[in-house]
């Protein structure tokens, strides 16, 4: 990479760290304003406070990340106190600005000259899709390439760092194990030394067991080290097969094309989000192939490992997008650090003696580029009522400095109250609808694993959560008419046996002119 | 170069023939389902060769299982339609990771069948030739071994069966060993030996493999002189069994809980063939043969499959003997021929050599099979005879005395041949007429056949005419050889494959359910995978120790063919059994008045009689086991009973209705059969000699059984002839419960949902093996010790799930995993100078950038055609997946299907372009080298 300057780094460096605090990136909202994510907010906050009442992790929460990830949100509730907002602040903004710094680190081996930089990090920065969860993996990659060759403590850190990634997230593990595999793998077959090589990947397997060695002693200590082994792999299980809980099919250009005669209908599919997903494919076909011909003609350098391992990591987040689309984003920051590289390489070429089909190409990868910001425009808009909404004062307890609608509050607030007036602490609530977030809100404890239970879409766990139900008898059941059915089946019809339950052991009434189903034990009346 | 383009345009065209006749034959024996009454009720077929059963009745249903299921994109650990449960991947025999099979998971079935015995022939010689070759024995010289080395006995006849998967193998491990010996690129070679033993696993026959590596350790041990490569050899093959490591565990496991284990380390000790079988290897066909018209076993039983496998044909082992005698010097002949002799001496139990099976493991296994090493050493030895032949030519008196001698035999042949035919025809009346022709045939050609051949042979060896006389070795083999046995197997037509015949249509219209068969082979285990039906038995040669000994507890009475034949309803429900498919009315009291089956009593004009005393029982129907040697008789049969010369009842069938080796309930009008009173059943036809009559077996006297009605506990659903279908009423396949409701029945997980009063212990008809786990509500239980899946729960309502998890397996599949990667860099680090090499100026001399991005847009455009094409191929993922209630199950959609296009997708689009450029460079550096 070419220097920067003092002033361009301390510049950079609050960019990171000041537009994710205060602007958040396009796609999300930020810190200070708008409504709560009842689902991925939600089940952060309600999980943090589950804990707070004395519950354990996986054994009586099913969570779908690592503990690494979750456990630090619940140390803050329990410092500082609960409150929604410091979930928005840890998840959105110091994780993405820590995830944005570990990726800098990535790419400044990349070499990149300050007119791709420039426009790289500032789609970066504000393109979602970067969180701690990805700057795990980049600071992993970064540190197993820098320093894979040097002193063994590097290499013992590496160890420590694979396991974070997957006490983070089982994804992180398997990206970040798969690089291992392949440099390890190299080093095996192509170093001269073999001493060398076995003795760094000793100091690695010592890290990692040092890690996992502590992990493992602190939650057989708390009790949950089964149940995190069980749920982390029904989760790896369930979401890489047809039993994931939220995912659709594949969008099929055949099916458009077939059902649309040629018209400007197939212009516009050509450049739409769906086609997107076939040129990101095709952009990592590219790049191996690129990789390859680099192999071919001896012109591969250490760069070339970079992009190899960006175009892996895009590839395998790409796999996940098979079913959820909606992942999009995950695998968006590799694209567009792949075609940063190449605009470099293009802009170069062209430079010292281009063709008119280098020309073409960088003209490509800059409308590609410019359709992917084209995404974001419906973002943009939500700018335009920040200001105003910030004049807006609430006082909504366990909520925090944060602003949002005033749907959201009356919502909120009349859930609260029902909630207040009719049960204790110690009482039970279960939300039918997918809205953990109410369980921090309200603060009261869910007398099932499922927080979403859109999750418990299979039979052993809607069976599990029947017994769950049937055990604590919640006191309430909450159901939002109006909330968001994911992938349009909604919970009424995920889960029959619990419908079945709630009609039977259950009256219902209604609140919020009838958008709320609101259940309550018969034998209470 | 025009002569390769000539061959290569004739093996295309070959192929195109071979694919469009594949639409209209297949190579497996289907027609032995003849052999079943439930198979030719509408009409009968001559059964081609009755030995052909075990690829029809097995392989074929586990291959049919094993692609159903590999293509939903699942790995078939376990079978859920026989036995109750039993182990699949763990039955080696199922052949599923085996290479050549590959093809029948991928390619339509009937072209499938036909390439598949193909390809294993073209590889027995190929292997075969190509470790004649690095012994330095003539191109000629290898053909004529290698050809040999398949059409001798034992590949032959084998084909079908997973012996043949692996002993192909064995000349490529003798290869690999010369190899080794020889000392160049050693470590390519070490790798190829590791992959041929995991291979040699994967085929599915352990014993053929103990055997192989048996011989081949032996072998390696002789002919590997540096004590380094001979460590290194060991390893390797270690490395290969490691290899193969989540295939060997739960193998090992199955085992070890098999009755297999109880029978074969309990038994008597060794396997042998009898000793006057041993001229099979010589004149197989004296006694006929199972794929001709007249066929007899020997007497212990011992078939004409075990015993002819070390048949090679007499004139080239006239050959190989006396070139072995000759050329006894080499070593190579003295490691074949000391190696034949010991064989056959462990074989035929000769001592002392026999010695060696009463040692621990070796006493086990099926050693009479090692015949097969015999026919293969014999190739062998004819390869290294032929390729030396100069150095066994013979003194020129020798050749007149012996072409004098050879003359004159021919001479005498003649009216001696004819005369012993006369004699045997008058001495042998009746059934021998018709294999006597059969006999004289066959001696004849072979006679002739093998003089003429020794004429030629001489004369070459004389003139010294050494490529001449390799073709009259050549000549020997189409003869003696590939005309005897190219039939073995007869090609089948393919509407034959598994045919919906009326049973199988009943059985179509009712709910699924377990069946049974009982008394007449029907429906016997294991094809019911073919039709997609459960059935309560498994033929798998190991078999869950604790199920079948209760099994055979519950039903005690099984008939000489082993079927059960007597059955109770309460062990039928006990095992969960909807259906019996028998030949008999289940709802009769049946009592045996004669047994035995060994003894034919033809039935003509002269009746057979059976005299009885009556019990009090009343007589409804008789039971009787026919033989019809096996085709359609013209003539009437009749059945009477007489009491007192007063006949009570008669009745007149058709001879052609009858079936060979079955059992016939013929209902008679109900007689009360007074106590104490002497009856006689009389039996009788309209034939006036034996060789248009069906038979009755018996012992002493025919075989009879008396039939009685009782009380109707079971439901006939279906009756024609003597099949009947039955339902079991009653059947559950939850005992123990009030209520239960079945989620999920897949063949690895079963998900219900149970409810009682009170705590019970519940019976889940589902065979108890170790890695089944079952969860009540989510935790895991333990199961009480019981050949179903038995446990306690406690009262109200409950989520079960019993999950096949064997541990063994993942333990397996680390432990492969590790071996491979091991290999991988081991291999690759081996050949660091060969990856490391700089071959960019041979590319940059064809490529440049521009060149490169238009090849890599025409390799995408060719790719997403292929892609195209390849997405039309409609691939049945099923709905197994959908356990839970999402988006997928809503839509019917299934995630498999994306994910297949995308690796397939990934695959293609990196694959062809990289093809795309490699064929540019080829193309041009060939018009190079022109230029």
């Amino acid at each position: 990479m070419e220097k920067f300057s003092k002033k361009e780094k301390v510049i950079i460096t609050l960019i990171i760290v000041l537009v994710p605090l205060l602007l958040g990136s396009l796609f999300f909202i930020t810190p200070w304003y708008g409504d709560i994510n009842v689902i991925d907010e939600g089940q952060m906050g309600a999980w943090a406070n589950h804990m707070l009442h004395g519950k354990l992790m996986y054994k009586d929460i099913y969570i779908t990340y690592g503990p690494f990830y979750v456990y630090p949100i619940y140390v803050i509730f329990k410092l500082i106190g609960p409150e929604a907002f410091y979930v928005r602040l840890f998840y959105g903004s110091v994780g993405t600005s820590l995830g944005i710094a570990a990726l800098l680190l990535f790419i400044s081996r990349f070499n990149l000259k300050k007119i791709i930089f420039y426009p790289l990090f500032i789609l970066l920065v504000f393109i979602p899709g970067v969180s701690i969860r990805q700057g795990v993996i980049f600071f992993f990659l970064w540190l197993i390439l820098e320093h894979s060759n040097r002193k063994f403590l590097y290499n013992f850190l590496s160890g420590i760092t694979l396991a974070c990634c997957f006490l983070i997230t089982p994804e992180a593990g398997i990206i970040a194990g798969f690089a291992v595999f392949l440099l390890y793998g190299k080093k095996l077959i192509f170093d001269k030394n073999l001493k060398t090589v076995f003795l760094s990947l000793l100091s690695f397997i010592a890290g990692l067991m040092v890690l996992s060695g502590l992990f493992v002693a602190w939650a057989q200590s708390e009790g949950w080290l089964g149940s995190y082994i069980s749920t982390t792999r029904d989760v790896l299980q369930s979401f890489s097969g047809s039993n994931l809980p939220n995912g659709k099919g594949f969008p099929n250009p055949l099916d458009f094309f077939v059902a649309n005669s040629p018209s400007i209908g197939w212009v516009k599919y050509i450049v739409s989000k769906d086609m997107l997903l076939y040129y990101q494919f095709l952009l990592f076909m590219i790049s191996f192939l690129y990789l390859v011909t680099r192999k071919l003609l001896s012109t591969y350098d250490k760069r070339d490992n970079l992009l190899l391992l960006i175009t892996l990591t895009g590839y395998i987040h790409y796999y996940s997008l098979v079913g959820r689309t909606g992942n999009f984003f995950l695998a968006l920051t590799p694209t567009i650090i792949i075609l940063a590289y190449f605009a470099q390489k293009l802009l170069l070429a062209i430079k010292r003696n281009g063709t008119r089909t280098q020309l073409g190409l960088l003209i490509l990868i800059l409308l590609i580029t410019g359709r992917i910001l084209y995404i974001f425009i419906p973002s943009l808009q939500n700018l335009k009522g920040l200001t105003t909404q910030f004049e807006r004062k609430q006082q909504f307890e366990r909520l925090g400095p944060v602003t949002i609608s005033f749907e959201q509050e009356v919502y909120f607030q009349l859930i609260r109250n029902y909630v207040e007036r009719n049960t204790t602490r110690n009482d039970y609530v279960y939300f039918l609808s997918n809205e953990p977030i109410m369980y921090l809100l309200v603060d009261r404890v869910n007398p099932s694993r499922y927080d979403l239970p859109y999750i418990a879409h299979s039979p052993e766990k809607r069976y599990e959560l029947l017994n769950a139900l049937k055990l604590n008898s919640p006191k309430l059941i909450f159901y939002d008419t109006v909330s968001w059915p994911v992938d349009e089946v909604s919970n009424k019809k995920r889960l029959p046996e619990i419908i079945d339950f709630i009609n039977d052991y259950y009256n219902k009434s209604y609140i919020g002119n009838g958008r709320i189903e609101v259940y309550t034990l018969k034998d209470e009346k | 170069m025009k002569i390769n383009k000539f061959f290569l345009f004739l093996a295309i065209g070959f192929i195109i023939l071979f694919l469009l006749l594949s639409n209209n034959f297949i190579y497996l024996p289907v027609d032995i389902l003849n052999y079943f009454p439930a198979f030719t009720l509408e009409k009968w077929i001559r059964v081609h060769n009755s030995l052909l059963a075990d690829p029809v009745f097995q392989f074929e249903p586990w291959r049919i299982y094993a692609k159903s299921r590999i293509l939903m994109g699942e790995l078939p650990l376990w079978n859920p339609y026989n036995g109750a449960g039993v182990p699949f991947l763990a039955n080696p025999q199922t052949g599923l990771f085996y290479p050549l099979n590959f093809f029948y998971y991928f390619l339509p079935t009937q072209l499938a069948l036909n390439v598949i015995p193909f390809v294993k022939m073209v590889l027995m010689v190929g292997f075969t030739y190509i470790y004649l070759r690095v012994l330095n024995i003539s191109k000629l010289a290898s053909v004529c071994g290698a050809i040999l080395s398949f059409f001798a006995g034992f590949t032959v006849m084998w084909i079908l069966w997973p012996h043949t998967n692996v002993f192909i193998l064995f000349p490529l491990m003798l290869f690999i060993t010369e190899r080794i010996r020889i000392g160049k690129k050693i470590n390519r070679y070490l790798l190829l030996l590791a992959i041929v033993y995991f291979i040699g696993v994967t085929g599915g026959h352990p014993e053929t493999l103990f055997h192989a590596g048996i011989l081949h350790f032996i072998y390696s041990i002789i002919r590997i002189k540096q004590t380094r490569n001979l460590i290194l050899f060991f390893i390797f093959v270690l490395l290969g069994f490691l290899l193969s490591a989540f295939l060997l565990f739960p193998f090992f496991e199955y085992v070890f809980h098999s009755l297999l284990m109880v029978n074969r380390f309990n038994g008597p000790a060794g396997y042998y063939l009898p000793i006057q079988g041993i001229f099979y290897n010589f004149f197989p066909l004296l006694l006929g043969a199972p794929h001709l018209e007249y066929y007899k076993a020997l007497p212990d039983g011992t078939h004409f499959q075990e015993l002819a496998g070390g048949f090679s044909g007499i004139f080239v082992l006239l050959i190989v003997i006396f070139g072995s005698v000759r050329l006894f010097k080499l070593e190579i002949v003295r490691i074949y021929a000391i190696g034949i002799v010991i064989l056959l001496g462990i074989v035929y139990k000769i001592f002392p050599f026999y010695l060696v099976s009463d040692l621990p493991i070796i006493n086990s296994v099926a050693n009479h099979r090692l015949i097969g090493f015999v026919g293969f050493g014999i190739s062998i030895l004819l390869a290294v005879v032929a390729h030396n032949i100069t150095g066994i030519r013979l003194n020129s008196k020798v050749y007149k005395r012996l072409f004098l001698a050879l003359f004159v035999l021919l001479l005498v042949s003649v009216p001696l041949l004819t005369l012993s035919f006369i004699i045997g025809k008058n001495l042998f009346p009746g059934q021998a007429e018709k294999f006597l022709p059969q006999l004289f045939k066959y001696i004849s050609f072979y006679f002739y056949s093998t003089v003429i051949l020794i004429i030629l042979f001489l004369f070459m060896l004389k003139r010294n005419m050494q490529k001449m006389s390799m073709f009259v070795i050549l000549l020997a083999i189409l003869l003696q050889n590939v005309l005897l046995f190219y039939n073995y197997v007869n090609l089948q037509p393919t509407t034959s494959y598994y045919p919906a015949h009326e049973l199988v249509k009943q059985l179509y219209k009712i709910p699924k359910g377990a069946i049974l068969q009982v008394g007449n082979l029907n429906f016997p285990p294991n094809i019911n995978l073919a039709y997609g039906f459960t059935n309560i038995q498994s033929e798998d040669a190991i078999g869950v120790a604790d199920f079948q000994t209760a099994f055979r507890k519950a039903f005690p009475t099984r008939n000489h063919l082993g079927i059960v034949d007597r059955v109770e309803i309460n062990a039928l429900r006990e095992f969960g059994i909807s259906y019996v498919i028998s030949d008999y009315n289940l709802n009769s009291n049946i009592i045996n008045v004669s047994s035995g089956v060994n003894h034919l009593f033809p039935i003509t004009q002269k009746p057979t009689v059976l005299d009885f005393l009556g019990k009090g029982n009343t007589f409804s129907e008789v039971r009787i086991f026919t033989a019809t040697y096996n085709r359609q008789n013209s003539c009437n049969f009749f059945v009477s009973l007489y009491q007192d010369e007063r006949i009570l009842f008669k009745k007149s069938m058709e001879c052609r209705d009858f079936r060979d080796n079955a059992f016939y309930s013929i209902p008679m009008s109900d007689v009360v059969l007074e106590n104490g009173k002497k009856y006689k059943l009389e039996f009788s036809s309209t034939a006036p000699n034996a060789a248009n009559a069906i038979a009755l077996r018996g012992g002493r006297k025919p075989y009879i059984d008396i039939l009685s009605r009782k009380d109707k506990k079971f439901k006939l659903l279906w009756n024609k002839e003597n099949v009947y279908l039955w339902g079991v009423p009653g059947v559950e396949k939850i005992i123990g419960v009030e209520k239960y409701k079945i989620l999920k029945d897949d063949p690895e997980k079963l998900s219900l949902v149970t409810y009682s009063y009170k705590r019970t212990s519940i019976s889940i008809k589902k065979t108890m093996y170790p890695g089944w786990n079952v969860y009540v509500d989510n935790a895991k239980v333990q199961t009480e010790s019981h050949y179903f899946m038995k446990l306690q729960i406690p009262e109200g309502a409950h989520y079960i799930v019993a999950k096949y998890e064997p541990l063994l397996f993942v333990i397996g599949v680390i432990l492969s995993g590790v071996t491979f990667l091991a290999l991988i860099i081991y291999f690759a680090r081996s050949e660091r100078k060969f990856l490391l090499k700089n071959r960019a100026g041979l590319y940059r001399a064809y490529l440049t950038q521009d060149k490169i991005l238009r090849l890599y847009l025409l390799g995408f455009a060719i790719a997403l055609v292929v892609f195209l094409i390849l997405s039309q191929i409609k691939i049945d993922f099923g709905d197994r997946a959908f356990e839970g209630i999402n988006w997928y199950s809503e839509n019917k959609y299934s995630r498999r299907h994306d994910q297949y296009y995308f690796l397939m997708a990934t695959i293609i689009f990196i694959i062809v372009p990289i093809l795309t450029t490699v064929f540019y460079i080829w193309k041009n550096s060939q018009k190079k080298k022109k230029s």
